[in-house]
């Protein structure tokens, strides 16, 4: 838990120089990476300790998938902060929602439970990899669009006009690459489930709604294309794809007693 | 005609369409239907949109990797339709030592397109099983062995299923006892039995069964099996462990108890408790075309990956996103994404 604790700070200290960054009407610093890649690091080093410790990966219980997810979201927001800087300016709301998440992960149980024999497999690893960044990308995609919304708000007055235009297309474009991921994840959750329960679809309800998120992101591609979405349509629409990912991905499993848990 | 194809083309109508047919999901989710005229309606718009768009939309001819991404797409959607048409899905119960036939497998659901004369192609003989628990009775691995028409062996489970002429058996958590019992007619007609008891441990409280003799009588069968599961530590149920149980048997208002050889006078006849032996639960799939519905997909994906790297300009040695000076100038941005 220490490790977790740890992490959860360095993404805080994350937040600070964010916040710092746009009080001061500068563009993210690098300080912002750092700490989020000291973030994801800590909460690596807790995954491999209760790794080591329990003999199951990351998958099954509500903490392991709140702690992998804090781990993964954080290192696919520090990559894209290093490789494309512009999307930095999202930090400021990116690293508070894995902070939300973090506290969660405090508050749930973090006993470890033994897994189903269904659980060794690759597959399940490349769902969940693939997954993960999905995830990872639209994050910064909402982070991104979530500035947009709050420049609209005079709270992040150095988004300037002139860069509006190109903060809106990146968020999009985010978002396309977040639907390629989803759709492997798809592909991968299906042969995952075929091999694990002699079927590769059933309407269960992770399925269902994670199919619901895959249409309503094509949706929106296919709005800004024929509708030309205008920017604070196309950025609410973003973060209303979001949070029905966010739903799927950390609400559906755990109120239904059914989805993905297979029957023991 | 053109002009028709190009309206049934429209753009305009893809996300409106793909909305509804989320909204159809959900409806039909809440339902239990998912063949419901909220899924099938906006579908069917979805593929004729798609359809007349790859026909006459000059965009599509411009990029192989969009292209390709719709027609995979188009593809997924006729082989999922064609695959439902033809599909069985069913359970089977088999006993060690037993073979299965194709009337003991119980048909969950069956596409009007499926040929069930090749659930008759279908046999194995149910050989050991073996299913691991950690403490607190969780289930952990299944592994099953059974012997094929030809006399090979084959062990699998969980993951791994026996695959016999494309139709997959998968091991279940449905497994337990069972009671080989023999029926000899007054008259001199004889047959013998096998009744599958609840599955076990899950329902080790409840091991009762019913069988129906021959003769039209029905039978209530109990099976007392004497030690329950440990909870307190690791175990395995192994079907190769020879356990003795008890059969009871409600004749009359009276409950008898019989040991493995006994025999008890029934209605028209005698039923002999031959001897205690488990058997092993199987779902039962198939569906056609599986590996090419799994091969478009995987094609479309990487399709749709080509034509966002390719549109992005990252297979065009063009900055992506931007870079340290660009932000560092806070200006320039907007030139950088176009």
């Amino acid at each position: 838990m220490p490790w977790v604790v740890g992490g959860l700070l360095c993404y805080a200290a994350g937040i600070a120089y964010a916040v710092a960054d746009t009080v001061a009407d500068r563009p993210g610093s690098r300080k912002v990476v750092i700490a989020t890649v000291c973030g994801a690091v800590l909460l690596g080093v807790a995954i491999a300790e209760r790794w080591l410790r329990s003999a199951n990966g990351p998958f099954y219980t509500l903490f392991e998938i709140l702690l992998s997810s804090l781990f993964s979201l954080g290192l696919m927001s520090a990559v894209l902060y290093w490789v494309a800087p512009l999307t930095r300016i999202g930090a400021v709301v990116t690293l508070p929602v894995l902070f939300m998440l973090g506290l969660w992960a405090l508050n749930v149980p973090s006993e470890t439970s033994p897994q189903p024999a269904t659980y060794e497999s690759v597959w399940l690893w490349i769902h969940v990899g693939v997954g993960k960044v999905f995830l990872g990308v639209l994050l910064v995609a909402v982070g991104v669009a979530g500035s947009l919304l709050l420049a609209r708000t005079s709270v992040l007055r150095n988004v300037r006009v002139a860069s509006q235009d190109a903060l809106y297309e990146l968020s999009w474009r985010l978002v396309a690459v977040a639907f390629v991921f989803h759709s492997l994840m798809l592909i991968a959750g299906a042969v995952w489930a075929q091999d694990a329960w002699g079927r590769f679809w059933a309407w269960d309800p992770l399925e269902t709604w994670t199919l619901i998120t895959w249409l309503a992101i094509g949706a929106g591609l296919h709005l800004r294309l024929a509708y030309g979405l205008s920017r604070d349509y196309g950025c609410a629409y973003i973060l209303g794809v979001f949070v029905l990912a966010f739903l799927t991905f950390f609400g559906v499993p755990f109120s239904s007693i059914a989805a993905h848990k297979g029957i023991l | 005609m053109i002009h028709g194809l190009q309206k049934l083309a429209s753009l305009k109508i893809t996300p409106v369409a793909m909305l509804a047919l989320g909204a159809g999901v959900f409806v039909s989710y809440r339902s239990g239907d998912p063949a419901a005229v909220w899924v099938m309606a906006p579908l069917s718009v979805l593929v004729v949109n798609l359809l007349c768009a790859i026909l006459v939309t000059p965009r599509f001819r411009r990029d192989a990797g969009l292209l390709m991404f719709h027609i995979c797409l188009l593809a997924v959607v006729t082989l999922a339709a064609y695959g439902y048409l033809g599909q069985f899905r069913g359970r089977v119960e088999v006993a060690v030592g037993q073979q299965v036939e194709p009337d003991m497998i119980t048909a969950v659901a069956r596409g009007v397109l499926h040929d069930g004369d090749a659930l008759h192609r279908l046999t194995f003989v149910q050989e050991t099983f073996r299913v691991e628990y950690t403490q607190g009775l969780f289930r952990t691995r299944t592994l099953s062995r059974v012997r094929l028409a030809g006399g090979d062996e084959r062990a699998f489970g969980d993951n791994v299923p026996l695959a016999l002429r494309g139709y997959r058996f998968y091991t279940s958590s449905n497994k337990g006892y069972s009671a080989l019992v023999r029926w000899a007619g007054a008259t001199g007609g004889q047959a013998v039995g096998v009744v599958n008891f609840p599955s076990y441990p899950m329902h080790d409280w409840n091991q009762v069964s019913s069988w129906t003799a021959p003769d039209g009588s029905a039978l209530n069968l109990a099976l007392q099996l004497g030690d329950k599961p440990p909870q307190d530590k690791a175990w395995v149920l192994d079907s190769s462990t020879q356990r003795h149980a008890q059969l009871l048997i409600d004749i009359d208002g009276q409950r008898i108890r019989l040991r493995e050889g006994d025999a008890v006078p029934v209605s028209d006849g005698v039923l002999t408790f031959l001897e205690t032996r488990m058997w092993m639960g199987y779902t039962v799939y198939f569906f056609p075309m599986l590996n090419w519905l799994l091969a478009f997909s995987l094609v479309g994906v990487l399709a749709l990956g080509w034509f966002y790297l390719r549109r992005f300009g990252v297979l065009q040695k063009r900055p992506l996103i931007g870079g340290r000076s660009a932000i560092r100038a806070g200006r320039h941005v907007d030139s950088l994404v176009r």
